[in-house]
Formats: structure tokens, sequence, C-alpha cells
């Protein structure tokens, strides 16, 4: 039998294939398209915050809303706007998507706002695309127009994307849950108000199929994130060769005495020593490394030192010391929260400074490390945010290298007279996986919800107490 | 209300006579009724023509449409269906093969009992045969068999390309000839 006949054949048996089989529908012009639109909407719009589907599915969504829209392009006027928005749209969610693996939207929140505010009216403008289309479609088929859902939507973004401007937390986020779930209700009923009407819709050919846009656009992004999260999976070690100094020998001998740490003080420089002229007494913490414990953290072992100088200056140095260099040389985070109890007024024109120091080939290396002086905030659902100060370092280990040490340096001013005691406390975190999206520093990630035994963050805290003015406890 | 009951209360209309109830009718299903016949006539004043004759044929005999069996606009479908063939045959323009209606019994009188006993295992496989493929090609294979839709068309409403759907269409055809094979001689 030939294949023309074949085909003859199928005309034929179709035409007596019962009810159950042709189905209970027939085909229609519409709906694949409505539900890429209304899936898409859905998708980019609700957050659920488990299992990376934040980042999922939104990138998912805003294709499908491309696709959507795409089909009924050629439909009428605001059905085009609404393909171009939503070509833009993806766009954006793309160019979100890779800017999330990389520095630049991490530790900028004005870029984020930015952008986040941009994503939220896109939205607004394509549901209003969509409810305007919809209602030219009901006029081309000679209904009344049944858009109360897509106008619903319309109105729930609108109150979402005001929500959104005033950055409302707490309890109007009730508020924002209610507004999703209408919005939920709105684009299913959205899907289903054109049963009748939808049939004068005439779709637009595509070059492309949806699976190929689908594959590709993922697969492109997914490339782009992983080679961005590469990229910056380290800082800049600005390496240069370096000397052990010897300098201010009786000021050296000095600290000795009063019991600086030999091994810290081996490695300040002349300069550094000479800012402790005048050093009246010397208080040294130390942590040990624990290397009989599997992760690489515990190779890690620390000194807190605190120098009181005259007029009330206090400087402190924390170093630190890889008993074995570790194998991942990614991200370090050092954060010294140093002001327990408003023990101290803190230098805000110096800020914290100190070197990492490596051996490579007989050869000692060094590298400068720089901080900052920052303000957290931690938020509560019921007691809302609350904030700290610290100090905080971002930095790498050298790619190659052994005895791998380094340390920070700040100054500040006694803030009582009389002997006090307070506390302060330094954090390290080192990062094991350059795989982590979206990209965040060391500190950022512990800053979320703090995990020593966090597997790509695991992390070390040292808690120590400072006594200052102790000559005055012991006159009293 | 759901759809059912939609369909109940504009059926039980029509079937009233209702005052409006013709009106309501021809706004509602219009654009169902040119969009199944469309494909089968190409010609806007067969087209226009044939859409009269359905909703005529719709309005006669709507107290035969059960809503228990399925839904109106299943039931307009074939009607539209077959008043666009049943056009084409009129014309001279369509395969004499085809069965006149649905109803296998009232096949070609030309064909004797053997063509018709034939015809009717044939549509026994086929049905099976059709069951049988996944809910995505079942689509596919009726658009193009039973509503005589192009492959542009298909295409553009289910987001592939013209070559996207031919390919489908070449592999569902090879797996009923498979399928089918024992079930008909040449």
């Amino acid at each position: 039998m030939t294949d023309r006949s074949f085909d003859q054949l199928l005309y034929q048996g179709a035409a007596q294939l019962p009810p159950q089989t042709v189905g209970q529908d027939p085909p229609d012009p519409w709906r694949k398209a409505l539900w890429r639109v209304c899936w898409g909407l859905a998708l980019t719009t609700i957050t659920l915050n488990f299992l990376d589907l934040q980042y999922i599915l939104p990138a998912l969504g805003s294709v499908l809303l491309y696709l959507g829209f795409r089909a009924l392009r050629r439909e009428n006027g605001w059905l085009r706007m609404g393909y171009g928005l939503s070509a833009l749209f993806l766009l954006l969610r793309g160019v979100i998507t890779i800017l999330n693996a990389t520095p630049l939207v991490s530790t900028s929140s004005g870029w984020g706002y930015v952008l986040g505010m941009a994503v939220w009216l896109c939205n607004l403008l394509l549901a209003i695309a969509l409810w305007q289309g919809l209602k030219e479609v009901f006029r081309k088929a000679g209904q009344k127009p049944k858009t109360g859902a897509a106008g619903g939507t319309v109105l729930c973004y609108l109150f979402l994307f005001l929500l959104a401007l005033v950055s409302a937390q707490g309890l109007l986020l009730w508020p924002i849950v209610l507004l999703w779930i209408g919005l939920l209700i709105g684009l299913f009923r959205v899907s289903r108000s054109l049963d009748q009407a939808g049939y004068a819709i005439s779709p637009a050919p595509v070059r492309f199929s949806e699976q190929r846009v689908i594959l590709v656009w993922l697969g492109l992004l997914l490339a782009a994130v992983l080679a961005c999260l590469f990229l910056f999976r380290r800082y800049p070690v600005e390496a240069s060769p370096a000397q052990v100094e010897t300098g201010q020998e009786e000021l050296r001998q000095k600290l000795l005495v009063l019991g600086f740490p030999e091994e810290v003080l081996s490695d300040l420089t002349d300069g550094e020593v000479a800012l402790l002229e005048g050093a009246q007494t010397v208080d040294a913490e130390s942590f040990a490394s624990r290397p009989e414990l599997p992760d690489e953290i515990e190779q890690l072992s620390m000194r807190f030192v605190q120098v009181e100088l005259p007029q009330d200056r206090v400087r402190y140095f924390l170093w630190f010391s890889w008993e074995e260099a570790p194998d991942h040389r990614l991200q370090e985070g050092l954060e010294i929260q140093p002001n327990g109890q408003n023990a101290l007024t803190m230098n805000y024109d110096m800020l914290p400074s100190g070197r990492l120091l490596w051996e490579e080939e007989g050869q000692l290396y060094q590298a400068p490390i720089s901080g900052t002086y920052e303000g957290h905030t931690q938020n509560s659902i019921f007691f809302g945010p609350s904030t700290y100060n610290s100090f905080a370092f971002h930095f790498s280990l050298p790619a190659r290298g052994e005895r791998i040490r380094g340390y920070v340096s700040y100054e500040a001013y006694d803030a009582y007279s009389g002997w006090h005691i307070f506390n302060a406390i330094a954090n390290y975190v080192h990062q094991e996986s350059w795989l982590v999206y979206p990209w965040e520093t060391p500190l950022q990630h512990q800053w979320r919800n703090w995990n020593n035994t966090d597997e790509v963050f695991p992390a070390r805290q040292f808690l120590t107490m400072f006594t200052l003015n102790k000559d005055d406890m012991e006159t009293e | 209300m759901g759809r059912r009951d939609e369909d109940r209360r504009l059926a039980s209309r029509m079937a009233r006579r209702a005052a409006g109830a013709l009106e309501e009718f021809q706004t509602a299903y219009t654009p169902l009724l040119r969009y199944i016949i469309a494909p089968i006539l190409h010609d806007q004043r067969d087209q226009e023509e044939c859409l009269a004759d359905a909703i005529h044929r719709a309005w006669v005999s709507i107290e035969r449409f059960n809503p228990n069996r399925g839904s109106l606009a299943a039931w307009l479908a074939a009607i539209a269906r077959n008043a666009a063939l049943n056009r084409l045959r009129e014309q001279g323009r369509y395969p004499q093969w085809e069965p006149l209606d649905d109803h296998p019994h009232l096949s070609d009188p030309a064909q004797g009992p053997e063509e018709v006993l034939l015809t009717a295992e044939l549509a026994q496989a086929l049905r099976r045969a059709v069951d049988g493929l996944s809910p995505w090609d079942r689509n596919l294979f009726l658009r193009k068999y039973y509503y005589y839709q192009s492959t542009a068309q298909m295409a553009a409403e289910l987001g592939l390309t013209v070559r996207g759907v031919e390919g489908r269409l070449y592999r569902i055809r090879k797996r009923l000839q498979k399928e089918l094979r024992g079930d008909w001689h040449d």
C-alpha cells in the first residue's frame, strides 16, 4: 500500500472513530499559548525559597511568557506589545540570573533594588497587555469581553508592585500571600475565559520550536552562570616578595617580655612594630587548631592580641595560621566584632588592614588584606530588624604556597576609665566549593544563618574576653 | 456555573426556542464553527454558506445533544465538520472512499458487504491503534485526519515548526502502519 493510500485509509478511519477517542473537546488555537502566558506570569511572580526554586522557576517562567506571547503576537496591538515586553522581560531575567553569579548584585544593594523594581514593573505591564489583548480578542469574536479575571490579576500586580516599592516587611507580608493566591486563581480563570471567543485567535507561525527555544535559552543561561561563578571564584591576590623584618629590635624585645606572641611578632613589619611604641600591656588569647578533625577549617589556629598604648589608645591584632595548607583556595571571610559592651571608641579614620604571608620554594611572599567597617541587619519576623557593626575582610589564599598565615590590625580608643572587661568575637569562614548560586561572600552566607558545619562555607568562631586598665584593678 | 451546566442551559433554551436563544448560540459558537470549517473549505463564500448550514443543523437537531455524552462544543464541532465535508462532496471535490456519514453502516452504497465488513474491522483496529497513541500524538492525528487541519495551522497552534509537525506525523503514520499491518490487505 502506498503512503497516499494509507493516508486515505486514515482519513476514512478517523471519520469512524467514536466520541471517546475523538475527545471531549475539539482542538483549539489559543489554549496552549494562553497557558504558557498564565504559567509564565505565575512562575515569575510566586517565590518559593527552597531547592533553588526561587531561581529555576522564574527562569522557566520568563521563557514560557515569551513563548506564549510569541504565538499571539499577530493577534492585535496589545498582544504584540506583550510579545515585545516578554522578550524584554526574558532578557532582563537572563541578565539578573547571570548577574547573580557575579559580585555585582551581591555587593551592591542598589543594583538589586533597581533590577527588582524593573522585574515587577514588567510583570505589571505584561498583565495589562494580556488584559487588554484579551478584550480585543473578545471584540473580534463579536462577544462581550469576559476579562474580569485578567483585570483582577492587574490589580494584584499593582498592589504587589506598590508593596515592593515600600519594601514591605513583617505583618504586611500576609496581604502579599493573599494577593499571590488571588493572582493564581485569577490566572487560572483567565486561561478558561476564552472557551468560546478563543477560536477567533490565529496563532503566528514560528521559526524555532518551543522545545528548542527552551533548551537553548536555559542552556545558555546555565553556561553563562557557570562561567561567571568560575571566573569570580577567587579574589585577586596581589603577591609580592617579602622579607622577614627584624628591625625595632629593642621594642620587639620589650613586647615579647610583655607577652606578645613571638610567632605573631615575627610576622609584623618594622613599621607596624613602631606603632606599638610605648606599649603598656599586652593581652593575648589563643585558639588552637584541631588537626585531628577531618574538616579543612579545623587546620586553622588564631591569636587575638591587645596592646594598650599611651593616651587611651589600644591596638589589636588578629593573627591566623593554617596548620596544613587547605586544598580549597576560593574565598575566605574574616569578621571581627571588636566592641562588645561598647568598651571602645572605634577609630573610623583608620580602616583595618593586614597581610597574608606564605612561602613558595623557600621565598616569603606577601599580599595585602584590607577590610571595611560594616553594619549588618538581622531580621526577626517578630521583632523586626536589629543591627550590629563589625570589621569584614574578604580575601583569597594564594593558589600555591605553604605555611600560609596572615593578620589584620585595627586601632581604637579606650572608652572608659578604670578597669573593665569586654568581649570581642572573630569569625573565620572558608569556602570549599565555587558552585554556589547566587554568588556571595562566605561572610554573607553565614550572616544569613550562621552554621559552623555548613558544607560549603564551614566556619570557626572565637569569643575573646579582654581586660583594659588592668593596673587599676590591681590597685583597687 | 460549570461548563456542563452552561451547555445544558443553552441547549434547553434552544430546544424551547426561547427568545434570544439563537442569538446567544450564534454569538457564543460562531468562532468555533468557523474554526472547524475553515481548514476544510477554503473559499470564503463556501465557508459562510456552510456556517449558516451548520447553525441551522444545530438549531433543528439540538434535542439530539446529550450533555452526559460530551460537551456542546464537541457536538457542534462534529456537525460543522460533517457540514463542510458534505459541501465538498456535493461539489465533487471529495474522495469517494470517504463514508457519507460517521456511522459505519451508512457507508457508500456502491460498496458491497465485504467492503463494509473490512471498513468496520479497519475502524476497530484503527481505534485501538489511535487509543494507544500518546495524548500529544493523538491530538496531532485528530487535527490532521479528523479536522483536516493543515501542517502550517497545526504548527502555529502547537508551537512547533512545520518541519517538526511533518516529522511527528511521519512517525505517527509509521507506527500506525506497523500496528495495522495485519488488519488490511492490499
